[in-house]
């Protein structure tokens, strides 16, 4: 009788796998310390042996001792990649071949131990190399029936270790994941994540190996069954590390381990194994224990799921708000912000959709003139970074998606296929490939029909597409596509009606981009808050929208209540508990009551700009400012920029008030300064004071506190020239030189970093430069100023304003 | 009334250096700049348990080159009687970095309260991490670069355990670790 193949084993019949391996090493005398890849060359009959242990112990899969033979592990001491693998699988296979049953081999393929971007600093490709690089060479042996990627730890790098295989080779793979105590994986994904995005990627089985015994997996891999469609196999260790004062053990006998299994077999696994300290009786014993159980497998129930960096959002049962910020259509701000390169201004628009509620946020770069993969990519690895919500990678160039889809770190919704034959047939495969969800609109080569009947029959046609591609209609959210009112009243209804019939008949979520509907009409969000409340009773499940506009937010979380889908109103309550109900107030709220707290001891004629420089209001400084054109400009700044100012420095110095908030008074009056300066044009500038130089010395990186001092200092109109960090003495006296500074402000935060401020003070006075030095940083005192020599110990920004104040009197008085 | 404040939030007060009563508009700064410097910040852990043996008066590391002779772990060591050394190592993430470095061009102050938060919520997130490995009759976490411990004793505990890397830390020249917001910590323990 021929081999079984594993696609008709997997979810069939148990998978038994094989236990521990390096322990077994060590017990045949490994040295610890060594690569164990090693021993497959040096002692390949010892690696033949364990595997055959195992087998006769009742393993029917062994996997290669290649735990850690990658490029990364692999030292100029070690023989080559090639051979490593090449022996691995060759020793695997000897040893199913003497068992004389039906065995397979699975290659095992390990982490790379380095954390991926954006939390540590391996690029997602390079991690792809490392493990392409292995796929090869193991595929070539020809020895071996599958993949095991096993002891992941980050879900992101196990998406490259899982398309590496696949795009290398068409054996079956089986992606292992490891959890922590806590219940989710060491960069925070949580089980139903795991299952969402290592289905997504099309891996043949799920698995839990390593990280805990048997007993504390018991309810991850209970929540694990409550998601996977897809068999799980589960290879615990032999209990939790313990410390006996010497070493790490493993203290789990067979028996129990065997029983914990048991009670896994019942709820649903396909199959087993073994981990850290499991041994061939702990296979034997789990073995005899699956004569006791019936396989009990079954696939959950699809959903339509998403997932980002820790997150997962299920669209179906509840509305999701859909984040629409992130396009520059119509936003000449972020069109600026993409075509100058300043990506973080826009991460942090999508971190202010994220705080204002949004579920999952739509991401286009589409602007003219720009490399739009490049910068999408860019983007996306920069949103990741801060942002844990899943995002909507919304492009119609489908290099871009395919670009995107590969580096983000999930599964995301995909924007979009429309009803046209070529876009489907670039889109499908890419979704296909990455996993996630991918929004369907209703329009086709003729435009968008106007019925909901015709725009039906574009969504049937697209879920029948997609269908050919083995991606079910759960992984499709259709788009009827919003007209607007003013111009094409009648077909306003005609999207709502479409909605409930894809809801009804094709059991897909429904997307709707709403503020098209009310443009060209007074008060539009009326309209637009109207239309969603129309849309969602229809169906509509994510909405796409300003999260920003609370009034449309609160609609949904009004709508979940008379809906019965937001229990007990739990949302509601939490999130509407305070609401002010009644007149609507235009303007800003009137401040009374901050200004009491903060301005206790405000002088009662105290003046707008004075109030507005010592609360740290920008916006009202600079409108203040504005209004005073008839007042000298030196009058501003005497009677009322300084006396702001000393306020501030006076309840900073009490401890009145803290840090940033002398620091935002103190970037207030620097603007007030410059609107002062332009006034008086470039002839005039009054009293000019400074310059003073500043540097953190070389090699400190430390520069807040530097930067503090330049804040203030510029506040009180000091002209200051900044060097930066890390600075070298050389650099400094040249400075010096050049800009005949009134002191020079050094600081330094670490005790082996004050030699570089003595070195530069020795540098300035060698070549004849007696300039005032203020020292300052967190490890300088007085006398350690003294020892490096500096003239003046600034304790904080503050003390440095008032010591420059009196060099500058005393320049004067010269 | 500043009783009411999480250990965290006095953290926050003290690092930046405020020794008054806060009032609630400074109190509501300080909360919405954690809850911000939360959002970039992933907090990661790694650590390792040694044995301790004493040869020639002085408590040593088992089957490790990383030293710990020097006369304040020595002096930390006996006066809690440990017999085992905890080494952690943890860090807040890139992300908290590049979101000051961000802050640095575009909003000075808030610079400033991000790293008083950042510095605030390491030392928080690791006195958490710590209680939960349940170290009994724990020494205080000494750290390197203090005393006399000297900051080169990175180099040894980074070779000795290169799971370090593991969690995206590593050493410059200087011994500094990056990501900046990033701990080692060296505790004694009985068992």
């Amino acid at each position: 009788m021929a081999k079984k193949s594993l696609k008709e084993i997997i979810g069939k019949e148990w998978l038994v796998f094989d236990g521990g391996f390096g322990s077994m090493l060590q017990a045949r005398g490994m040295r610890t310390g060594e690569n164990s890849a090693n021993m497959n060359i040096k002692a390949p009959e010892i690696v033949t042996d364990i595997h055959s242990e195992y087998l006769a112990a009742g393993a029917m899969c062994v996997t290669t001792n290649t735990f850690g033979a990658d490029r990364l592990h692999l030292g100029a001491d070690d023989f080559s990649l090639e051979r490593i693998i090449d022996a691995a699988c060759s020793n695997a296979h000897a040893a199913c071949e003497r068992a004389g049953k039906d065995a397979y081999v699975f290659y095992d393929m390990a982490p790379t131990g380095k954390l991926l971007k954006p939390l540590g600093d391996m690029d997602f490709d390079e991690a792809y190399e490392i493990f392409a690089e292995q796929v090869k060479i193991a595929s070539a042996s020809e020895k071996i029936d599958g993949f095991i990627i096993e002891t992941f730890s980050d879900l992101y790098e196990m998406k490259a270790a899982v398309l590496a295989v696949k795009e290398n080779s068409d054996l079956p793979v089986i992606a292992s994941v490891t959890f922590s105590e806590n219940g989710k994986m060491l960069t925070g994904a949580s089980p139903i994540q795991v299952v969402t995005v290592l289905e997504g990627l099309g891996v043949d089985m799920l698995a839990v190996n390593c990280s805990l015994g048997p007993k504390e997996l018991m309810p991850i891999i209970e929540e694990l069954l409550k998601y996977a469609r897809t068999p799980l196999l589960v290879q615990p260790n032999a209990g939790l590390p313990k410390f006996d004062g010497k070493n790490t053990i493993y203290d789990i006998a067979p028996e129990e381990f065997a029983s914990y299994l048991g009670q896994m077999m019942d709820m649903g696994i396909s199959g087993f194994g073994g981990c850290c300290g499991t041994t061939p009786d702990h296979i034997a014993a789990a073995v005899r224990e699956s004569a006791e159980h019936g396989f009990a497998y079954a696939p959950a129930e699809e959903q339509t799921r998403v997932t980002g960096t820790i997150s997962c959002v299920e669209i179906g049962k509840r509305v999701r708000r859909c984040g629409e910020r992130l396009n520059p259509t119509g936003k000449k701000k972020m069109k600026a912000a993409l075509l100058e390169g300043r990506l973080y201004d826009i991460v942090d628009e999508g971190l202010a959709q994220v705080e204002a509620g949004a579920d999952v946020l739509d991401v286009n770069v589409g602007v003219p003139g720009i490399d739009e993969t490049a910068v999408m990519t860019d983007l996306v690895m920069q949103l990741q970074e801060v942002i844990d919500i899943p995002l909507q990678i919304d492009s119609s160039n489908p290099e871009t998606l395919e670009r995107a889809c590969r580096i983000y770190n999930g599964v995301p919704l995909i924007n979009s296929v429309n009803g046209k034959q070529e876009v489907m047939d670039a889109v499908f495969p890419i979704v296909k490939k990455y996993g996630g969800v991918v929004l369907g609109l209703c329009i086709d080569e003729d435009g968008i029909p106007p019925t909901a009947e015709q725009r039906f029959a574009i969504a049937e046609r697209i879920v029948g597409e997609a269908a050919k591609y083995g991606l079910s209609s759960k992984r499709i959210i259709i788009d009827s596509l919003v007209l607007t009112a003013s111009a094409q009243q009648k077909e306003v209804i005609e999207t709502v009606r479409c909605v409930g019939m894809v809801t009804e008949r094709l059991g897909c979520g429904t997307a709707l981009g709403l503020s098209n509907v009310s443009f060209g009409l007074p008060n539009r969000p009326l309209i637009n808050k109207t239309f969603l409340v129309m849309a969602m009773y229809a169906g509509l499940k994510l909405p796409i929208l300003n999260p920003l506009d609370r009034d449309l937010m609160g609609a949904i979380d009004a709508f979940e209540v008379l809906n019965n889908s937001d229990v007990n109103a739990e949302d509601y309550i939490s999130r509407h508990v305070n609401d002010v109900v009644g007149s609507v107030v235009k303007t800003a709220a009137p401040t009374g009551n901050d200004t009491a707290v903060a301005g206790e001891d405000m002088p009662a004629d105290a003046s707008e700009l004075y109030r507005a420089i010592v609360k740290g209001q920008k916006h009202q400084a600079v409108e203040a400012v504005a209004s005073m054109g008839d007042v000298a400009p030196l009058e501003i700044v005497s009677y009322h920029l300084i006396p702001a100012l000393d306020k501030v420095g006076r309840d900073y110095d009490k401890g009145r008030i803290f840090l940033p908030q002398l620091m935002m008074s103190a970037e207030t009056s620097k603007l007030v300064f410059d609107e002062i300066k332009s006034r008086l044009g470039s002839g005039n500038s009054g009293e000019k004071k400074g310059p003073v130089v500043i540097a953190t010395v070389e090699n400190d990186v430390h520069d807040i506190g530097k930067n503090i001092v330049k804040v203030v200092l510029e506040s009180y109109g000091f002209e200051v020239i900044d060097l930066g960090k890390d600075v070298k003495a050389a650099v400094i006296c040249e400075a010096v030189k050049e800009y005949r500074p009134l002191a020079v402000g050094l600081s330094a935060l670490m005790t082996t970093t004050v030699v570089s401020m003595q070195n530069t003070i020795e540098a300035m006075h060698s070549q004849g430069l007696y300039t005032p030095v203020l020292c300052g940083g967190a490890v300088v005192t007085a006398d350690v100023t003294k020892q490096v020599g500096g003239d003046y110990y600034c304790k904080d920004a503050m003390e440095t304003v008032r010591i420059c104040e009196q060099l500058q009197e005393n320049r004067k008085g010269l | 009334m500043n009783n009411d404040l999480t250990k965290l939030e006095r953290r926050v007060l003290a690092y930046l250096g405020f020794k008054g009563e806060a009032d609630d508009e400074q109190i509501s700064m300080i909360q919405k700049a954690i809850a911000d410097t939360r959002r970039f910040a992933r907090p990661q852990f790694v650590y390792r348990f040694f044995p301790l043996y004493e040869t020639e008066g002085q408590l040593l590391l088992k089957d490790s080159e990383i030293d710990v002779g020097y006369p304040s772990l020595q002096k930390m060591f006996r006066y809690k009687d440990s017999q085992n050394v905890c080494i952690l190592v943890s860090t807040l993430g890139i992300g908290i970095d590049n979101r000051i470095e961000r802050l640095r061009e575009s909003d000075m102050s808030t610079m400033v309260l991000t790293d008083a938060c950042a510095n605030a919520l390491i030392e928080d997130e690791t006195d958490e991490f710590q209680k939960r490995l349940g170290l009994k009759d724990s020494t205080f976490r000494y750290a390197p670069g203090y005393g006399d411990v000297p900051l080169s004793l990175q180099r040894l505990i980074f070779d000795g355990m290169p799971e370090i890397a593991k969690i995206g830390i590593s050493l410059d020249e200087g011994c500094l670790m990056h990501p900046m917001k990033s701990m080692t910590g060296i505790i004694g323990f009985r068992s």
